[in-house]
């Protein structure tokens, strides 16, 4: 889900080895690394940036606080970093990585071509996230040998990073805990008379203070038709509160939608309707069509909520928005390890507006439920209506 | 460049800057300057479809500024449209998913077009930018920087959003004297800033943050917990309205000690010599010249260069672009309405890097210091 980027990510981003451990990096870049010996690639670019460095995270770490960075991953040797973040801030950008060799990025086709040196002649590049690259930086790596004709193998690093590791698993459930404190508090903040968007900075400072890197948020100032970002504190309180909460932590990301008060009927009892469907049905070996259309059968002929269109989601980690992707693309094949935010939109003339999701992991036999909105008792146990 | 004496001083609109690009847009041949935006709002580049538009976009946007005045803004994702038809400036709105496979029709209207001014295009995905190129059939300009010169001069509205900005920086700052204890990581200090300056009102915070005994230079946080004796550096930079503002503090945590005060009070003074020449009609540079003066006559000149500062000021608002860096570089004239932060920002052997500086705005007068009070080393009881 889209929302507003920050200039700059203020979080707990150094690399803590208990963490995601050395050997864990080691692992994918060994992965990467036979892929690359099989594709006969000497050498592997990844780029990320500061709205989207899961590829550059999952690898390295690295987390870019302003700019971008390009991580060079020779087939063997050791991994350099090149970071757009600027000189000044290169010794807080190290403390986020376990690559020893990070630099500024300030002479880049020269820094690039050193590299591609170090590889020997004919060196051939794979690449990695380059679509997000920028006009100026490609247009600058092109001008190098070997990046301008490197073959794109990101989808390879998107499939890997799909099965999630225990460790990365502890971190979801660590961001889930984290958007179940801030949806509790948004419960408390409008059982207290609270406004729409006071409730919603209040989760936001709730989950900061709780240990989150990050969190974005919508609201809808409409009982969920429209959702936007809180540009302005307002006064408006009257019905529902509908907001979107996404949540980091430990680089890894769980999002959510959550109305506190009553949703539009019937909109809001399709959808729930609709989001328990969708969740019995998720499994190893389920496809979106599956999803689509244990969730069609629930909302009939009502319109689905633009925020959701079609689609049913996407999986979420490093990014909001990854592997697998529930769209409206290719019907992929749920698996095993993947975690999901499945999400339901309607908005409808005549039944309303609702939108509603859950975060699931596909296990062996079934599904985990991550996070799913709290229900009435449990609300009232939080202390919120 | 910017004309000048276009407008009576302090009575800028936004009408107003778009009238400015038009002029700048016929002095140059243009037809229509086509503004940018992937949405990742860059501090130091500026979102020149906000510039425009009046709209902070949430994903890939466009918006088209033609010669006759005619705007146009295109938004994604599709459901942001009611937002930007609330906010817009641009007579006509409409929101996509797909920002590049929107490009064809958009644009068809300047199809006809001989020379297309373009901003932004350089941050924008490659595919996308080499798309839009091969599109436009005349000669494209990059007119990055005549935008953002146009925004050098800040509108009523602006400066008046920059200084709620200002004030809810302030109020963050007093926050982090209150709250600011040893053994709490400076990341969660700075995300605590952060969430209370949101619950203020600010869109966004640059929070540059980072505490050491004695620090070289101001950088993002870490997680390195906060240490007794420790000087806290806090760059503050609060949006409202999309407007930054940014103030520049330096905090003890405990008793300073009498060479710490007396340093800060040195680049304090500096500041405030920079500050007294900042005047319409004066250079950028003066003020850096102001500020290097007081540090080289107390003995320090040899410092008045990286790695020991890094600039004496930047723009504020939308960007830190315009009106540049106060540097000894920078020979813009200041003009009523520019607006920008002086901060020496200034390594002290003897102590370290401090930080200090305050959002100033140009009158016809005296210029404008935004913040209620000015710097001076913070002390925090432990």
């Amino acid at each position: 889900m889209q929302t507003m980027n920050p200039v700059l990510q203020v979080g707990a981003y150094d690399w803590n080895p208990d963490v995601v451990p050395a050997a864990e990096f080691q692992s994918r870049l060994s992965s990467l690394r036979e892929h690359m010996l099989a594709g006969g690639w000497s050498g592997a670019a990844v780029f990320g940036d500061r709205p989207d460095h899961g590829n550059l995270s999952y690898l390295t770490n690295f987390t870019p606080r302003l700019s971008g960075a390009l991580a060079l991953i020779p087939a063997e040797g050791e991994v350099r970093i090149l970071s757009f973040d600027g000189g000044r801030m290169i010794p807080a950008g190290k403390e986020t990585t376990w690559v020893d060799d990070v630099r500024p990025a300030k002479d880049l086709a020269p820094a690039a071509q050193e590299w591609i040196n170090d590889l020997g002649d004919g060196a051939r590049i794979a690449a990695i996230g380059f679509g997000a690259m920028p006009k100026g930086i490609f247009d600058s790596l092109a001008t190098v040998p070997g990046f301008a004709d490197a073959v794109d193998v990101t989808g390879f690093l998107l499939n890997l990073r799909r099965r999630k590791s225990p460790a990365e698993v502890a971190a979801i459930r660590g961001a889930a805990a984290l958007l179940k404190q801030a949806e509790a508090k948004i419960h408390a903040c409008r059982e207290e008379g609270a406004s729409f968007t006071a409730s919603v900075l209040s989760a936001e400072t709730a989950a900061r203070r709780a240990g989150a890197q990050d969190i974005r948020s919508l609201y809808s100032p409409d009982g969920g038709r429209t959702f936007v970002p809180i540009e302005h504190p307002t006064d408006a309180a009257e019905g529902p509160l509908a907001a979107y909460l996404a949540v980091r932590n430990r680089g890894y990301w769980v999002d959510g939608f959550i109305t506190a008060g009553a949703a539009a009927a019937p909109a809001g009892e399709a959808a729930e309707r609709a989001l328990r469907a969708m969740i019995d049905k998720a499994r190893d070996g389920a496809s979106i069509s599956d999803l689509r259309t244990a969730r069609n059968s629930r909302l009939g002929k009502m319109r689905a909520h633009d925020l959701v269109g079609n689609g049913c989601g996407s999986g979420l980690g490093l990014s909001l928005g990854e592997h697998p992707e529930l769209t409206d693309g290719p019907d992929l094949t749920l698996r095993s390890g993947d975690i999901c935010s499945l999400k339901v939109g309607v908005a409808d003339d005549e039944a309303g507006a609702a939108v509603i999701s859950a975060v699931v992991r596909i296990t062996g036999d079934g599904r985990e439920v991550l996070w799913q909105p709290l229900d009435r008792e449990s609300r009232a146990a939080a202390g919120g209506g | 460049m910017i004309h000048k004496n276009c407008f009576r001083v302090g009575t800028m609109n936004h009408q107003d800057r778009l009238r400015l690009l038009q002029g700048l847009m016929d002095a140059d041949g243009l037809e229509a300057i086509i503004a940018l935006s992937n949405a990742d709002h860059h501090v130091d580049w500026g979102d020149s479809v906000a510039l425009i538009s009046g709209v902070k976009p949430l994903g890939p946007s466009l918006s088209v500024l033609e010669k006759d005045g005619g705007t146009r803004l295109v938004v994604s994702p599709r459901w942001d449209i009611e937002r930007a038809r609330t906010h817009a400036h641009a007579a006509k709105v409409e929101g996509v998913s797909d920002l590049g496979a929107a490009l064809p029709n958009f644009l068809a209207g300047l199809g006809s077009a001989r020379r297309v001014g373009v901003a932004n295009l350089s941050g924008m995905p490659h595919g996308f930018a080499d798309s839009l190129l091969s599109i436009l059939p005349g000669s494209v300009v990059d007119v990055t920087k005549l935008v953002f010169d146009a925004a050098a001069r800040k509108t009523d509205e602006e400066l008046e959003n920059a200084r709620k900005a200002t004030e809810i920086a302030e109020r963050g700052y007093r926050h982090l004297l209150e709250v600011a204890r040893p053994g709490i990581p400076e990341c969660r200090m700075a995300a605590e800033i952060k969430a209370i300056t949101r619950e203020l009102g600010a869109d966004d915070n640059f929070m540059m943050f980072h505490a050491e005994g004695h620090p070289h230079a101001v950088q993002p946080s870490g997680e390195r917990e906060f240490e007794a004796g420790d000087l806290i550096l806090a760059e503050i930079t609060p949006s409202y309205g999309g407007q930054f503002t940014q103030i520049c503090r330096t905090a003890c945590l405990g008793e300073a000690t009498d060479t710490q005060h007396e340093k800060y009070e040195l680049v304090a003074a500096a500041m405030n010599n920079g500050i007294g020449k900042a005047a319409a009609g004066a250079a950028m540079k003066e003020i850096c010249l102001g500020i290097d003066d007081v540090l080289r006559e107390a003995g320090y000149g040899a410092y008045c260069e990286p790695p020991y500062m890094n600039r004496r000021g930047h723009g504020l608002g939308c960007t830190s672009v315009a009106p540049g860096n106060v540097a000894l570089n920078n020979e813009t004239i200041l003009e009523a309405g520019m607006f920008f932060v002086v901060h020496p920002n200034q390594y002290i052997p003897e102590v370290g890097y401090l930080l200090c500086g305050e959002p100033v705005a140009i009158t016809d007068g005296a210029p404008e210091v935004l913040t209620g009070e000015r710097a001076k080393l913070g002390t925090i009881s432990i």
